[in-house]
């Protein structure tokens, strides 16, 4: 009997909200940062972070030790951190004789180490006992309702059941039902690794994996338990449904259970959250699979796995659970406590001895000893902390003195302190990071410039650019801005040799135009030699033959290779460079076609299709096929037409081979009315109006503030970066252009503001653009920091003459900015020279044994949306994104709005995929590189079989072990009216959310009252003026 | 043939002689107890066999490689390093059995002291970890490769001596026994080998559990200087002892 379609709806919605939580993750090649909690943004950050922890088995935050480095190196303001503990203090009854705000700065700049869990366990007596000096042991005093209520905590009902029963039973279930899940999975969601491909993805995940799994060898000995639970229904609704009953989980923690399951494999269940939203994406419409099948799966090997296992003679359920502590209390406790890793130490042993003898009168019997030493435990090392913390507090207090009620007291709000510390310590680093900005900002206008700049250079609002661009102003006379790196213009790219589309926008984005590239000379490429040698050699690496055929004739090619570019990489690949074939240059094809222009293309398409069917299909030459037969056919098959006699009488086929001819051109070939109207909305992407290029020029420049005294040069710098044998070469890339180079991007701004019919239109606007201003692309690698200029060839003549000293600028810049970054990058090396630095700086991005090219955006702190003459003189540290940003021009607000709703949400995604990547890379990172494998051409794994590693590289984040990036929240900077700021920021829903819910810090300057305007503590806190804030910060400095 | 080997079989044990250490061993709560008798222990099968004359039959053989295997087995799946420990010392002293016919008592003086100190180094290093911890029990501790590098990497150098690595003494033990057995009974052979495979197995298991993961509590003392120098200076000693025992053994 099959489910009612109402039972299936319900569990799909049930596996749709059960998923939220688990974040997107993108195919790698185009690698987007994003907030690991971003389907817990909806709450304040401090709840989220809790609830991170339960849900990812996860922390949230550095260690103590960690954060009392940041303190003695000065990156912490111990103000913040006093007042922080003073407000966790303040919640608590005093107890008599102890500054308990004293206490609790002094656990966390001085303590390390943190009291025991405050449970069943927790006996303030004991401590009592312990602190007068009295080791007699403890009689507990537990009784079994209380054993049964901490198991109960311990074994939710929404815990998977294959956890509750590798807690009790010291099995592996779990992990080995991950590593069937990942194999599953990595078989079935391939794009093009495998040689091997999986038999009948077609048909769907969950039905190509069930054939193959009762067929599998490997599996064949379940084989049976499989076909038995899926025969039941085949449907994967209707087996998540059974097997749900099987293992007796009430309905209404179904969604909560589904939640645990999939955040196991959270990097895996985000690539299906994200593949099966993605509609267009090809791998996605060739071989469909979705998290409801993806559960099926897992549910299903979960049952078999617990069925398998000799520790239970039946099927293992909650009421398993649910039965064994009710009617065995503590031998359940007992089985909890040694598999769990809780047992007490000096008693391990005699436990699992007991647990082999398996008799139950042995284990009652250890119960009051077992009891007594955990309480025991738990209080001498209670008594210990709370001793070490009288003298280092200095305390008058005699702890001996205090009375049971008093040491329960304190104890309870020192493990409310610990609960809250992470959030305390952040709070003190965002407060000491952003005095120290504020601090550095120039809050004066600078005075008018006389005369136009040199050059006024477009930058990404990147991290990374902010130190390219303090160092090219400081070498000549250069004006720089920063803008998002799409520079305001969203479209999909199809480069010239390739038929796929790339998204060159933010990923938030959908882009509706189409640009293409063309090439203004002839390129002759083997492409099918090319592409035949590059699938011989794929397949030979892949192909476990290999080794016994090939490595003595190929092998000494590849062992060339491996020296060439590990001992000499820089000289290798500038000569590896000329194997390959030089692109030709291009240009882009950024104009709209006119209705006209795209008829005439199809027309010529299908004719061309026309011909080539007739010759290939009815053996007729193409010099016998005149044009009038191949328009006669054309209407026929585009239905215009219902004669074709013409055609018959002159090729001599009859009627029925011709209908025949015809359907098949209507079919296989697509020469079709409603193919053709297909054809001619996808040409209609081609390119953006005349209208549509004037507005994208005019939101550009007037939301960075330029509209006037333009230089004869304005750059538009893209960015990307280069790096060899690396898979999170895209992370390194520009995020606002979907994690790819933002060259492109450039050019066709560049290219829409030097036509005349946009610039005449901006000028009747009111944005005059002189003549002799000419738009140039350029790109900066932000591995090497070189700056190249493109297009040149378009150059005006008159303007020939200044390339030189633009070059030699950009030439200086770079050098000098390689000689700021190297020290990063190799503290052991000292670099007097520049150019010495440079060349070392290149040899790093060709080098593909280095692990890391470059810091990337690690330290990334601040996003400040304002005027260059604010930030003109400070020494940002590649530290923030700088957004250019004038209030003046925009009196309604709508670019405000705009930079808070793409480039800021996006700045927040890379600052919070950092944080988490630094404080837990293990979970929420994705581990060292060294141990990475490419997982079907879209992700990474550690070693052979594991989650799909999401998150940032230990190698991005930490230096020798220790945090390298400062995880803090973004510290937003907006440089406007304080209303004007605050209705931009209510505007935009999503803006209003981080910052209510303090997943971003704000700031607002305001500089027409002088004022300093901070959220904190669900208010705006306001600092009277900015001279009064260099005060309070020489008085705080001044007290500490 | 008389049956005055069956007094060798407590000190080069045969299951179940081999009891008698296991209970001695229990008793002794002592540290260097415990280290004591793990070297003197086989010391006397050594005295016993080459002072007494006594004639040992061939199918004693099968005997010890079983018994050699059978704690090999049950080591796998023991979490204390002590009582693992005791585990590995029958297991590895039974493999004398099969060596001794060939050689001299100073050799095999040599080749127990090989596998012994290294046993010897185990209890002292367990102490240091009951120390800190309170425990020996592996997965209860864990993560000791962050927290402690240096006792960490005595550890694991230690174990390495353990179950037969080269440049240590056993390592060359074992290679000589399984091929001269397989020349003239492979079946002993094999079964030294399965030992041998096991012994690593349950060494890197062990391994696991103390030395990879997240360290479980934070502020431990490491090894000192001085302590690690000693043990460091000792693991060399037992390594040159396994070179000397390579030039006199190939």
């Amino acid at each position: 009997m099959t489910q009612a379609l109402g039972k299936k709806l319900s569990i799909r919605s049930m596996v749709y909200v059960a998923g939220q939580p688990i974040p997107f993750f993108w195919p790698m090649r185009n690698f987007i940062h994003h907030n690991p909690l971003h389907g817990l943004e909806k709450m304040p950050f401090s709840k989220a972070v809790k609830k991170a922890e339960k849900l990812f088995h996860t922390r949230t935050f550095l260690s103590r030790e960690e954060y009392q480095q940041y303190l003695k190196e000065g990156n912490i303001n111990r103000e913040s951190l006093r007042e922080s503990v003073k407000q966790i203090a303040q919640k608590h009854p005093q107890v008599p004789g102890i500054n308990l705000d004293e206490w609790f700065f002094n656990i966390l700049t001085h303590q390390s180490g943190a009291l025991p869990e405050d449970n069943i366990f927790s006996n303030p007596d004991a401590v009592k006992r312990f602190i007068d000096g009295n080791d007699t042991p403890v009689n507990a005093e537990i009784s079994d309702e209380q054993l049964r209520q901490y198991l109960n905590s311990r074994f939710p009902l929404e815990q998977p059941v294959y956890e509750s029963f590798d807690l009790l039973y010291g099995t592996d279930i779990g992990n080995e039902l991950d590593e069937l899940v990942i194999k599953a999975c990595l078989e079935f969601f391939d794009e093009g690794q495998s040689v091997w491909k999986m038999p009948g993805r077609h048909h769907g995940f969950f039905k190509s994996w069930y054939t193959l799994a009762t067929r599998n060898a490997w599996l064949s000995k379940r084989a049976g338990r499989i076909r038995r639970i899926v025969e039941i229904e085949e449907s994967p609704e209707a087996v998540i449904s059974n097997v749900m009953e099987m293992l007796k989980v009430p309905e209404e923690y179904w969604i909560s259970y589904f939640t645990r399951e999939l955040s196991r494999l959270h990097g895996w269940v985000g690539f299906i959250r994200w593949r099966e939203n993605a509609n267009e994406y090809y791998w996605a419409q060739q071989y469909p699979g979705d998290l409801v099948e993806y559960l099926a799966i897992r549910l299903t090997l979960s049952v078999i796995l617990l069925e398998e296992s000799p520790a239970f003679k039946e099927l293992f359920t909650l009421n398993s659970i649910r039965h064994g502590i009710e009617e065995k209390t503590f031998e359940t406790f007992l089985r909890h406590e040694l598999y769990s890793g809780n047992i007490v130490p000096g008693i391990s042993q005699r436990v699992e001895e007991t647990f082999l003898i398996g008799k139950s009168n042995v284990v009652s019997e250890m119960r009051d000893d077992y009891l007594s030493r955990k309480v025991g435990r738990n209080a001498v090392k209670t008594a210990k902390i709370l001793k070490q913390l009288a003298i280092l507090s200095e305390s008058d207090i005699n702890l001996a003195e205090l009375p049971v009620e008093q040491v329960e007291q304190l104890f309870k709000a020192i493990k409310d302190l610990e609960d809250q510390e992470g959030i305390a310590w952040v709070l003190a680093l965002e407060s000491s990071a952003t005095h120290k900005l504020l601090n550095n900002l120039n809050y004066m206008d600078q005075p008018a410039r006389e005369k136009r700049p040199f050059v006024q250079a477009l930058f990404c609002i990147d991290t990374r650019s902010e130190r390219i661009r303090r160092v090219i102003e400081s070498v000549g006379d250069y004006q720089t801005y920063g803008i998002a790196g799409f520079f305001g213009i969203p479209f999909s790219f199809m480069e010239l040799g390739k038929g796929s589309e790339n998204h060159l926008c933010p990923i938030l984005l959908t882009p509706k135009n189409l640009v293409l590239e063309i090439s203004r000379e002839e390129w002759v490429v083997d492409e099918a030699g090319l592409s035949a040698l590059e699938k011989a050699l794929h397949d030979l690496k892949e192909s476990i033959l290999t080794p016994f055929v090939t490595v003595e004739a190929v092998g000494l090619l590849f062992g060339f290779d491996m020296l060439g570019k590990t001992l000499f990489p820089s000289v290798y690949n500038r000569w590896r460079k000329h194997l390959n074939h030089d692109k030709p240059a291009t240009q882009l094809l950024l104009d709209k076609l006119s209705r006209q222009q795209a008829d005439s293309i199809v027309r010529a398409v299908q004719r061309a299709v026309i011909a080539q069917a007739v010759e290939n299909d009815l053996g007729i030459p193409l010099e016998n096929i005149t044009d009038d037969m191949i328009r006669e056919l054309r209407e026929r098959a585009l239905g215009h037409q219902r004669d074709c006699s013409g055609f018959k009488d002159e090729l001599g086929i009859d009627d029925k081979d011709a209908l025949a001819f015809i359907d098949k051109l209507r079919t296989t070939y697509k020469v079709n009315s409603y193919y053709s109207r297909i054809q001619l909305e996808r040409l209609g992407r081609i390119g953006f109006s005349i209208e549509e290029q004037t507005v994208f020029v005019s939101t550009a420049l007037r939301s960075i503030g330029l509209t006037g005294q333009f230089s004869r040069f304005v750059l538009l710098v893209g960015h990307g970066s280069a790096s060899e044998n690396n898979p999170y070469e895209s992370a390194l890339d520009c995020g606002a252009c979907g994690g790819d180079h933002g060259l492109v991007n450039a050019r066709v701004l560049a290219q829409m503001a030097n036509k005349p019919q946009v610039r005449s239109r901006l000028k009747q606007q009111g944005l005059v653009i002189d003549d002799d201003v000419w738009f140039i692309p350029a790109f900066h690698n932000t591995t090497t920091d070189e700056l190249t200029m493109h297009d040149l060839e378009l150059l005006p003549s008159t303007h020939l003459i200044y390339i030189d000293r633009l070059r030699n600028g950009f030439r200086s810049a770079s050098h000098l900015c390689a000689m700021e970054r190297l020290p990063e990058l190799q503290p052991d090396k000292q670099y007097a020279d520049p150019i010495k630095a440079f060349a070392d700086i290149q040899r790093n991005s060709l080098d593909w044994s280095q692990v890391r090219p470059e810091w990337g955006l690690s330290r990334n702190a601040y996003f400040i949306i304002g005027k260059r003459d604010m930030t003109i003189n400070a020494n940002l540290e590649g530290r923030s994104f700088l957004h250019s940003y004038d209030y003046k021009a925009d009196p309604k607000r709508r670019l405000l709005e705009n930079i808070l709703g793409g480039p800021l949400v996006v700045g927040q995604w890379i600052n919070m995929e950092h944080y988490f990547s630094t404080v837990d890379n293990e979970h929420l990172g994705s581990g060292s590189k060294v141990y990475h494998n490419v997982a079907g051409r879209f992700g990474v794994m550690t070693g052979n079989l594991s989650d799909l590693r999401t998150g940032l590289p230990s190698q991005t984040v930490l230096r020798n072990g220790s945090p390298y990036h400062e995880p803090m929240r973004l510290i937003t900077v907006i440089q406007a009216p304080f209303e004007h700021a605050l209705k931009a920021v209510y505007a935009v829903a999503a803006v209003k959310r981080l910052v209510l819910n303090y997943w971003v810090r704000l700031v607002i300057i305001d500089p027409e009252t002088n004022k300093i305007h901070r959220y904190e503590n669900d208010d705006w806190v306001v600092q009277d003026s900015l001279e009064n804030h260099l005060e309070t910060e020489s008085l705080e400095e001044a007290s500490v | 043939m008389s049956a005055e080997w069956l007094l060798v079989a407590f000190f080069f044990p045969l299951f179940p002689f081999s009891m008698v250490f296991m209970l001695l061993y229990k008793k002794f709560a002592n540290p260097w107890l415990k280290i004591l008798l793990v070297l003197t222990w086989p010391m006397i099968g050594v005295y016993l066999v080459y002072q007494m004359n006594i004639t040992i039959p061939d199918w004693v053989q099968y005997w010890a490689v079983l018994t050699s295997v059978l704690y090999a087995l049950r080591s796998l799946v023991i979490r204390d390093i002590e009582i693992w420990t005791a585990f590995m010392a029958v297991s590895l002293w039974a493999v004398f059995w099969t060596v001794y016919p060939k050689h001299d008592m100073s050799m095999l003086s040599q080749a127990v002291m090989g596998f012994s100190l290294p046993l010897s180094m185990l209890i002292l290093l367990s102490t240091e970890l009951r120390r800190r911890f309170d425990s020996v029990y592996a997965g209860l501790i864990g993560g000791i490769a962050d927290s402690l590098p240096r006792l960490s990497r005595i550890l694991v150098i230690t174990m390495l001596a353990i179950i037969a690595t080269p440049v240590f003494p056993g390592f060359f033990l074992m290679l000589v026994s399984i091929v001269d057995q397989m020349l003239v009974v492979p079946v002993i052979a094999l079964t030294l080998a399965v030992s041998w495979f096991l012994w690593t197995w349950s060494g890197v298991r062990l391994l696991q559990g103390l030395i990879t993961g997240s360290p479980h509590e934070s502020g431990v003392e490491d090894l000192s200087f001085s302590a690690t120098l000693f043990y460091g200076g000792a693991l060399l000693a037992i390594a040159l002892l396994g070179l000397l025992l390579a030039g006199e053994l190939l």
